[in-house]
């Protein structure tokens, strides 16, 4: 395990409640989204998980870059 | 509720258990994409709860199933399996890889899934899109459990056990059990979902064709068992694209007829297609049969051979890492296993240790061809002459 300040236990559940609030928001916005119609329902669909895949392979190429 | 589960799941999938500059190499970006993109189903279930029309909401649901689709298909890349990192073992040669596990069971469960709308949307007398049910989906839920990260360990564990020359015995009554288990919860749970219906306190089987459908359902289940007998006679790793594709095919066919058989049991009528009532069902239908068939027949097979390879290309890493006597007792288990292999699958399984090995940083590897050098002393000279004829069948 790698080592951190703060214990891994507790690392995982405040992880586990930000992606919650994530997956809560977007959900929220994809009902919002469907006042608009269906174009703006898909694509925010799709832009959500592709906005957090890029968050998530760019934060640890960064990281893998500068080691 | 259903949030909640997915997010601890994609949080357990994605969590960083190693050091940072280690985190893509063993989740590659495709394999994340594949994890972020599980979720699309909320974004479908809203689309299928939308006050819009009809046909918005037709569009709507294939656009979205295309990119449900697309985030499995993907995953037959062999980037979405990463390298060996230290840091995740959890047990003596086991490592917490879900990229060695994920993309079969999601294609396979995303196939199901895809099937069974293609089907229902082309069975109905006229047209009319699934509903949506929380319930439903939160029993479907366990369904993809049980099929991906339960069945997926089990089968690794198995698989590990065989790589060492120890084929476990309750592999195949367990890989069954858990197909047939998985099925039942993911069909019944998805069943009850599209038809707006939460399972067991309003939507119940009904009596109608209680005989056709237990027999269809018994003979998916044994059709599934006599499949996993079957594969036994294949050389893993070296199975010939014939067998393969007949192996996904075989699957395939069991699981339409078990789903069918939950139809029945569950809408008590014979269900066929109307293409003069029904044609937009029809049509939508088949093209999403046709998505769920190919994640099936074409994508999951080289997904699995991936797998497989990277398993092997783990299993090296850590045999690297490991104590020195450790390492020798795994080793040997190890080469006795592919000394008595017939000569291809030797030679398959020695060509991808030694490719996994020239990966491997210089200590990791420098240990390996030592522990490699005084094992092959202490096999016995047949199993070493069918050592030597497999890197000689490999250099010719």
């Amino acid at each position: 395990m790698s080592r951190r300040r703060v214990p891994t236990p507790v690392v995982f559940v405040v992880t586990f409640l930000a992606v919650f609030a994530v997956m809560v928001g977007w959900w929220l916005g994809l009902q919002a989204a469907t006042e608009s119609g269906p174009a703006l329902t898909v694509l925010v669909a799709y832009a959500a998980p592709a906005a957090a895949w890029a968050v998530v392979a760019g934060l640890y190429g960064m990281k893998r870059h500068r080691a | 509720m259903a949030l909640a589960l997915i997010s601890g799941v994609v949080t357990l999938m994605l969590f960083r258990f190693v050091r940072p500059d280690h985190y893509l190499v063993c989740r590659p970006a495709l394999f994340i994409g594949g994890v972020v993109f599980m979720p699309l189903f909320v974004a479908i279930a809203v689309v299928l709860q939308a006050d819009w029309s009809d046909t918005e909401r037709a569009r709507s649901l294939v656009l979205l199933m295309v990119g449900f689709w697309a985030a499995a298909a993907w995953m037959a890349s062999p980037r979405t399996q990463g390298m060996w990192v230290p840091g995740l073992e959890f047990g003596p040669g086991l490592n917490f890889r879900p990229d060695l596990i994920l993309p079969g069971g999601v294609m396979f469960v995303k196939g199901v899934i895809l099937t069974g709308i293609g089907i229902m949307l082309a069975v109905q007398e006229t047209f009319r899109l699934p509903q949506w049910n929380w319930w439903g989906f939160i029993l479907a839920f366990f369904g993809i459990l049980t099929l991906i990260p339960i069945r997926g360990v089990a089968k690794m564990l198995a698989r590990r056990s065989r790589l060492l020359g120890r084929p476990p015995a309750w592999q195949i009554p367990v890989r069954w059990g858990l197909a047939v288990v998985g099925l039942s919860l993911l069909l019944y749970g998805f069943l009850a979902a599209f038809m707006g219906r939460t399972p067991f306190t309003e939507f119940r089987p009904v009596a109608g064709q209680a005989w056709a459908s237990a027999g269809l359902l018994t003979a998916a289940a044994l059709s599934l068992l006599a499949r996993e007998v079957w594969k036994r006679r294949l050389l893993e790793g070296v199975e010939p694209p014939i067998a393969r594709f007949g192996s996904g095919l075989w699957l395939y066919i069991s699981v339409v007829v078990f789903m069918y058989g939950f139809l029945l049991a569950f809408m008590g009528r014979i269900m066929h297609p109307h293409p003069a009532d029904n044609g937009a069902g029809l049509i939508i239908g088949a093209f999403l049969f046709t998505l769920g068939a190919s994640l099936i027949l074409v994508f999951r097979p080289v997904a699995l051979r991936n797998e497989l390879r990277g398993m092997i290309r783990v299993t090296v890493g850590t045999l690297g890492a490991m104590p020195a006597e450790a390492r020798w007792k795994m080793m040997i288990d190890r080469m006795r296993t592919i000394a008595a292999c017939p000569l291809p699958q030797r030679s398959w399984h020695i060509q991808e240790m030694t490719t996994a090995v020239a990966q491997l940083e210089p200590d990791g590897a420098g240990a390996l061809d030592q522990t490699r050098s005084e094992v092959m002393m202490s096999l016995t000279s047949e199993q070493r002459m069918a050592m030597m004829e497999a890197m000689d069948h490999l250099v010719a």
